[in-house]
């Protein structure tokens, strides 16, 4: 066992690095880690924006509430609209921000192209007169995820290569003030990354009527519509509680699955807006609040074992481990039990995870429990964030239940680690 | 005074750490935790870079970043999930002898 583990510690540290160097992986994951605001502030919005049915209250303030809500809706689905719902072109201004700071490049002008080209590639023109400018914007969710990432990267890495052969370089004698420069400077190299969007528009309007985004999911929704599926729910809560069981942090995945997670948030949090019914189920949300509950390796129903135990040493790990844990950071109980590299938690570690989205994808994807639409915090406890994200009473059951059937998986695994490590009992 | 850095992926786990290496050190060390996207602005005066066991995999990156002059090491995993400051301290205290 121990010459297995040192094998895969050689071989799979390598690849974590490789992945956490990787410039474009790591310019998403930063993205998706600094666009919390708009992220957090759309979900506040929503959660003040679906008030609980009030048929037979008299609480004052669920009624005020409830009245509030109703006579706000279109401000308030606004509100979600532009910053939740708009995800799509925030991640795009943040990878073109990240790229350009990993190969030194100034970002402004990247960023102002990138959000041209997006805008070209995924808002599509209904009516242009004087005075008057319709455009329809459904791609700016998570539909247009793939879009946004597409042309952020794109634009970054064709502005770099542009630049660097001096393609279309104005050069300017010394006399001219820095920043005309620049802008002169670009000038061409701009254009020519513009011209490259507009004809990407040209050809999907002229053959298809539509923009560059429809076109995309048209051909590709089946694809990404798999990606929604109890199937990606039960890998993603394998492989990441797997790397966990190593000590790797789940952040080395992010830069394939935030695009995944959040695109589908942003997708559920625009039909919640527009009163449809909510497409996805697989979201940042579910992942966070029904699939981990107290962080990866379910650490609050191990958390709450570790303090029931009558170990000493164990206790004060369950002591150390349970608040943090409690707010999804499961670093104390994993370290310090620990779960990391203890073939004996092996089990119980990927399969809570397992139980927890199976079951919580079945009950949402047939409609007993509510979907989510919002996303608060990493940091918000399971038992709040579940109801914040659903708007559903039931979700905070569900979560309770989950972490009792945590318990009982973890409970026989937790008494042979405390036997196998009798002798460590008291130091 | 041995400046210590902490670092982690979100400066989260490591915080809750920094705290209690702080107290124990009683002023001979200063210890600041920060995100994997954050350290490199602080990392100037630093005398020792410590990695949370679960971003163990960054060191490598962290040792470019920082032009190979500051030691980078991996806190050890059970010290850290036991919040054992006083072992880690003692860690900080053979790096930095070794140098």
């Amino acid at each position: 066992m121990e010459k297995f583990i040192n094998w895969l510690e050689k071989t799979m540290l390598p690849v974590a690095n490789k992945i956490a160097k990787q410039r474009h992986l790591m310019a998403i994951r930063d993205t998706f880690m600094t666009i919390l605001p708009p992220i957090f502030f759309g979900g506040i919005i929503a959660v003040i924006n679906s008030a609980p049915a009030v048929e037979g209250t008299t609480n004052g303030f669920m009624i005020a509430w409830a009245n509030f809500a109703s006579e706000n809706a279109v401000i308030l689905s606004w509100l979600n609209t532009v910053t939740l719902g708009f995800l799509s072109f925030y991640v795009c201004i943040g990878i073109t921000y990240y790229l350009c700071k990993h190969y030194e490049i100034t970002p402004f002008m990247p960023i102002v192209i990138a959000i041209a080209g997006f805008m070209m590639l995924t808002a599509e023109p209904v009516e242009l007169s004087f005075g008057n400018v319709l455009g329809q914007l459904t791609y700016f969710d998570g539909k247009g995820m793939l879009v946004a990432i597409f042309v952020s990267i794109a634009t970054v890495e064709a502005y770099r290569f542009l630049t660097e052969h001096h393609v279309g370089e104005i050069k300017m004698p010394d006399s001219v003030p820095p920043a005309l420069t620049t802008s002169f400077g670009s000038l061409v190299t701009c254009i020519i990354i513009l011209a490259v969007d507009s004809l990407l528009f040209i050809v999907c309007y002229k053959t298809q009527g539509v923009g560059f985004a429809h076109t995309i999911i048209n051909v590709l929704s089946p694809a990404i519509e798999a990606t929604d599926n109890i199937g990606t729910a039960i890998l993603v809560a394998i492989l990441l509680n797997l790397g966990w069981f190593f000590g790797i942090h789940d952040a080395i995945w992010n830069g394939f699955l935030s695009p995944i997670e959040y695109g589908t948030l942003s997708m559920n949090a625009a039909a919640k807006a527009a009163g449809t019914a909510l497409p996805a189920v697989f979201t940042v949300s579910f992942w966070c609040y029904f699939g981990i509950i107290g962080g990866l390796g379910n650490c609050l129903a191990l958390g709450i074992l570790c303090l029931l135990s009558k170990r000493k040493d164990i206790k004060t790990v369950g002591k150390l481990g349970i608040v943090p844990a409690f707010f999804g950071i499961s670093e104390p109980i994993t370290f310090g039990l620990p779960i990391m590299l203890n073939p004996i938690l092996f089990v119980p570690c990927i399969l809570t995870s397992v139980v927890n989205v199976t079951v919580s994808y079945l009950l949402m994807s047939s409609n007993i429990i509510g979907r989510t639409y919002a996303m608060l915090s990493y940091n918000m406890p399971s038992i709040f964030g579940s109801y914040f994200a659903t708007g559903d009473f039931k979700a905070v059951i569900l979560i309770i239940v989950l972490i009792l059937i945590d318990m009982l998986i973890y409970y026989p695994f937790f008494k042979a680690h405390e036997k196998a490590t009798e002798d460590m009992a008291e130091e | 005074m041995i400046n210590v850095i902490l670092v982690c992926n979100a400066g989260m786990s490591t915080s809750l750490l920094k705290a209690r290496m702080n107290e124990l050190g009683e002023g001979k060390y200063c210890v600041e935790a920060y995100s994997e996207q954050e350290y490199a602005k602080h990392a100037d005066h630093a005398d020792v870079i410590l990695v949370g066991p679960q971003v163990r995999y960054l060191i490598d990156n962290i040792k470019a970043k920082t032009g190979n002059k500051i030691p980078v090491e991996s806190i050890d995993p059970l010290a850290y999930g036991r919040m054992n400051a006083a072992k880690i301290l003692q860690q900080v205290d053979s790096i930095v002898g070794k140098k």
